[in-house]
């Protein structure tokens, strides 16, 4: 890699609309995830095998972990926040294949994610609350405090794309200089531990946008879905 | 730094149909078949419960099964023993009735047979008597004996009362005949002398007849038409059995 991670360069157009590295790596993703989920879900049984019972337990692991968070029943945010952390965590890993630059190295992945959570916490919030129950919450704990959550609002979302972009991007700057500068195996040290800055950003990112959504739910929804779950 | 908005609009629908797709065929299939295990295990659950349930109602039953059959049948062990006791009484006191009729039957037989027996050794003895009594006066010359009988006859005519006298002595009157009996025949001067001395007992003439019986063993009777006056063995003994027998 030697031209910086900062700038994009078109593959090819379809029509008007170029056709970005980012774009077509995502698309491969897509692709290998797509696959991949319908293998491991085609023949799924009640009495699991080795391979259902680590895919049973990954979803378990991801259900709890929204339920801890997020402190209300997972199954309706199980899709959302499972593709997210699924998808960042292959993105940020897919700087193994030699060639690929992981689409989360650049910024317009890592807005795109962070517009879906931006959504993703109007949206929910709204369902959970109303409409004018959400835009309450901006005048919590005063209503001089609006000014301060509305910035908040955007910040938040900002914070969450900078960083994810910057931990990536950074990683795959270093280990392209260092490639440059050094020989073939002296970067694999950094590699892994590259993959595991990649697993621990897609974490902080997935865990982030969940801490988000929950506080968009509110407590009074929180404790409604507690009660309901127990 | 430039921002591609081509690229971020992409990228955005990218993830969304992500989310999408992964969300239709990956999280829900494998969130159905845990929801779905989890209900069939808290089926399996709740059966086990309802069947413990069940167990332990069924067992509850069976004690209360199994405690009235105790007692059902200490009921009828008291029973039995109460039916038994009873039938023992019963049968006690049908028994002492038994005995003591048999005891009486057999009392009473005991009697008839004593009695029955010293009749027959009475009769025996009565005959062995006559018999005795019969072979010794065949030792006894018999017109000492028709001697002494006529006597005593004669003696016994004179002790009747005279009503009685005279009614025999009346038979020559009547037309009627006065018998005398004899255990053997008399011959013809023993015949004038018996009713020589009958006529000097009743002083009249009697129309006399003679017979002879054996029955009477030994002596002399007189029949008149109203009197019988017996001096006889056989009517000795008659009296003497009747004395006994009283």
């Amino acid at each position: 890699m030697i031209e910086s991670p900062l700038t994009l360069s078109t593959l090819f157009r379809i029509g008007p609309i170029p056709i970005t590295g980012p774009v077509v790596v995502t698309w491969g993703l897509m692709a290998a995830l797509t696959v991949l989920g319908l293998l491991a879900t085609r023949a799924l049984t009640l009495s699991p095998n080795r391979y259902q019972t680590v895919l049973e337990l990954v979803v378990g692991a991801i259900e709890d972990q929204i339920r801890a968070t997020m402190r209300v029943e997972p199954r309706p945010y199980v899709p959302m926040v499972g593709t997210l952390f699924l998808f960042i965590l292959f993105a940020n890993w897919s700087s193994l294949i030699p060639g690929v630059e992981p689409p989360t190295a650049h910024i317009e992945t890592d807005a795109a994610l962070g517009v879906i959570v931006f959504a993703a916490i109007i949206y929910f919030g709204i369902r959970a609350r109303g409409v004018g129950g959400y835009l309450k919450t901006f005048a919590e704990p005063s209503i001089v405090m609006i000014p301060l959550n509305l910035v908040e609002t955007f910040t938040r979302t900002f914070s969450l794309i900078v960083r994810l972009f910057g931990n990536v991007m950074s990683g795959v700057f270093i280990i392209g200089i260092i490639l440059t500068l050094a020989g073939l195996l002296v970067p694999i040290p950094l590699m892994a531990l590259e993959l595991l800055v990649g697993a621990i950003q897609a974490y902080i990112f997935t865990v982030l946008a969940m801490v988000f959504i929950g506080s968009a739910l509110g407590e009074r929804r929180a404790r409604h879905e507690e009660e309901g779950r127990s | 730094m430039h921002i591609d908005w081509w690229t971020l609009a992409l990228q955005t629908v990218n993830v969304l149909i992500l989310v999408w797709i992964l969300g239709r065929f990956f999280f829900r299939p494998i969130m159905e078949v845990v929801a779905k295990r989890q209900q069939e295990a808290n089926k399996l659950l709740e059966d086990a419960a309802r069947e413990r349930d069940e167990a332990v109602n069924m067992r509850a039953e069976a004690d209360k099964v199994r405690a009235n059959i105790a007692a059902r049948r200490e009921d009828l062990i008291a029973a039995a023993r109460a039916e038994v006791q009873s039938e023992k009484q019963n049968m006690l006191a049908q028994t002492s009735q038994e005995l003591a009729k048999l005891r009486a039957d057999a009392d009473a037989a005991i009697v008839r047979d004593r009695a029955a027996a010293e009749a027959q050794l009475i009769a025996h003895a009565g005959d062995l008597s006559v018999e005795i009594a019969r072979r010794l006066l065949g030792r006894v010359p018999h017109r000492v004996l028709l001697r002494t009988f006529l006597d005593e006859i004669c003696a016994e005519v004179q002790s009747l009362p005279a009503e009685a006298r005279d009614g025999v002595a009346a038979a020559v009157t009547t037309g009627r005949q006065v018998e005398v009996v004899t255990a053997a025949p008399l011959s013809d001067q023993e015949m004038q002398n018996v009713s020589a001395t009958l006529e000097k007992a009743f002083g009249a003439e009697l129309p006399l007849v003679f017979r002879s019986d054996p029955a009477i063993i030994a002596g002399i009777e007189v029949h008149g038409p109203n009197t019988i006056i017996r001096n006889s063995w056989a009517a000795d003994l008659e009296r003497i059995r009747r004395e006994l027998k009283a």
